[in-house]
């Protein structure tokens, strides 16, 4: 069984082929705004932390796996494009070039030092990037929407509504406008677009429709919010409720965290 | 149709001109009774959208005038946007929810209505399109028609009057369409006012009490259903098959 805040189906909706889905409905009905708390603690220690810290974030994030059931097969076959970000991340951290005098060529050597930092980089990003999404996958967008709304409520300056409603169009259009590029792509294929070598010319030839598309989607969208009498001072409730359990796992976490930075 | 005293819907003498100086519409005016089912009918182009949209205070007449239930639409524009639902023909730009429950409740939260009003009217608005089972569903993940059935019900949760629905069988599939249709029909004999505007005449024959011809921004023709449809062949738009069918009949005195 798969669960959201209201005891239905989850998904991850960024990621292409089967999305990936959590099946801890303890994890699931965490408050938003905890767990949004508790992966902002985890950032910085995942940022500020060595080998040992490294070591305990990943044995946390082993535990949550677990408890999550956190198909983690698709989870790296999903990411597989980021081994190639993480490859090139080592490459530059590790890679000394050494250019010799005169022109006459170049020596590209491993650096021991380099290569340690490259890996300890790669790990914190693959610690964040498993974190974030085990945060996406057990919150609903409504949820989060609502999370962000609380947070910048004590900020005077700060449009809370308008910044909600921001990421809840988002959310409703980011597959709408994948699916027009899409469309575009197809479109052109269709006309023989690979056929030209040349990259700027064809993303010239791409970017520009699918920017008036999404623009005059965007222009639509206005008149539909203004034709249902569009204010940002509307009446939708706040509806997030703290529990006891929610406490407990904020405590927690920030205590984990006190004891990796400390160690 | 039901006759009443008072007009739901009257336009004096609209006309609208667009920013590059071509005209919009052109000295339109009309009277839409409570409980009628209007037909709007017309060439790309021939100022179907833009009338609409004066309805729902869209858009701001040059000269000229548009009542709502007897007060000007620019005098209080949220008082028409609540009682002129206006269903766009890209059903897709006009969902703005991350769920069919979100969207539909979207108009009654920005009318600041308290949460257990804007369940009654977003449930009440749910069972009358049908989509009981998909509340918690994506919109990008519905079909066609379930979209264009849940943008009338994003607009039915607003309680309006009157329906405007632009093309509202455009790029549906048969199914779909009948979907749409029925649903629209229902709402007709639950007392709503439906204006609507399409290329396909076959489609509202039998349900639809009057015909308005649209041609360069003017309307050329306007009257009973049975009628008008005679005519629509001067604005570019296809007779109806039974129509073309009792044409040849009676020309062949059969």
């Amino acid at each position: 069984m798969l669960y959201c805040t209201r005891g239905h189906k989850l998904h991850c909706s960024i990621l292409k082929t089967q999305p990936l889905t959590a099946q801890s409905i303890s994890l699931v009905k965490m408050d938003v705004r905890f767990k949004m708390a508790c992966m902002a603690l985890l950032s910085i220690v995942v940022l500020r932390s060595d080998t040992t810290g490294l070591t305990f974030l990943s044995i946390l994030c082993l535990v949550l796996r677990i408890s999550v059931k956190f198909p983690i097969i698709e989870f790296i076959r999903h990411l597989r494009y980021l081994g190639f970000l993480l490859l090139i991340v080592f490459l530059a951290e590790a890679l000394n070039v050494s250019f010799f005098s005169g022109g006459t060529g170049t020596l590209v050597s491993i650096d021991q030092q380099g290569a340690v930092e490259g890996l300890l980089i790669c790990w914190r990003l693959i610690i964040l990037t498993f974190l974030s999404i085990l945060w996406m996958i057990t919150s609903s967008p409504s949820g989060i929407r609502t999370a962000v709304e609380w947070f910048c409520r004590p900020f005077p300056g700060l449009p809370g509504k308008q910044v909600a409603t921001m990421m809840s169009l988002m959310v409703r259009f980011l597959p709408v406008i994948v699916e027009q590029a899409r469309e575009t792509i197809a479109a052109q294929q269709c006309r023989c677009i690979q056929n030209r070598k040349n990259p700027v010319y064809r993303t010239v030839k791409f970017s520009i429709p699918l920017l008036c598309r999404t623009l005059k989607t965007a222009d639509r969208l206005a008149d539909a919010m203004e034709s249902r009498c569009y204010s940002p001072e509307n009446s939708r409730p706040l509806s997030l409720k703290s529990k006891r359990s929610d406490w407990l796992v904020l405590i927690g976490i920030t205590g984990f965290c006190v004891l990796t930075i400390c160690m | 149709m039901i006759p009443s005293s008072k007009p739901i819907i009257e336009v004096s003498h609209l006309s609208h001109r667009f920013s590059d100086g071509s005209h919009g519409i052109d000295d339109i005016s009309l009277k839409i009774e409570k409980g009628e089912f209007v037909v709007v009918a017309g060439h790309n182009g021939s100022g179907k959208t833009t009338l609409f949209r004066h309805l729902n205070g869209l858009l701001t007449p040059n000269t000229g005038d548009v009542k709502v239930d007897g007060v000007s639409v620019s005098a209080d524009v949220l008082r028409a946007r609540q009682l002129v639902g206006l269903v766009f023909q890209d059903a897709d730009s006009q969902i703005v929810g991350e769920t069919v429950y979100d969207d539909i409740a979207f108009g009654p939260e920005n009318l600041c209505l308290t949460p257990a009003e804007v369940n009654r009217r977003v449930t009440s608005a749910l069972s009358a399109v049908g989509l009981e089972q998909l509340a918690d569903q994506r919109p990008h993940r519905l079909s066609g028609g379930e979209k264009r059935r849940l943008a009338i019900a994003g607009i039915l949760a607003m309680e309006p009057q009157v329906l405007v629905l632009d093309e509202p069988f455009a790029n549906l599939d048969y199914s779909g369409m009948i979907q749409v249709l029925s649903q629209i029909v229902q709402l007709h004999q639950a007392g709503k006012t439906i204006i609507l505007s399409t290329h396909d005449l076959n489609k509202t024959m039998g349900h639809a009490s009057r015909l308005i011809l649209m041609k360069n921004g003017s309307i050329i023709k306007d009257g009973l259903f049975e009628k008008v449809i005679h005519d629509v062949g001067c604005v570019g738009v296809k007779m109806p098959c039974t129509c073309q069918l009792e044409a040849i009949y009676g020309e062949n005195g059969e």
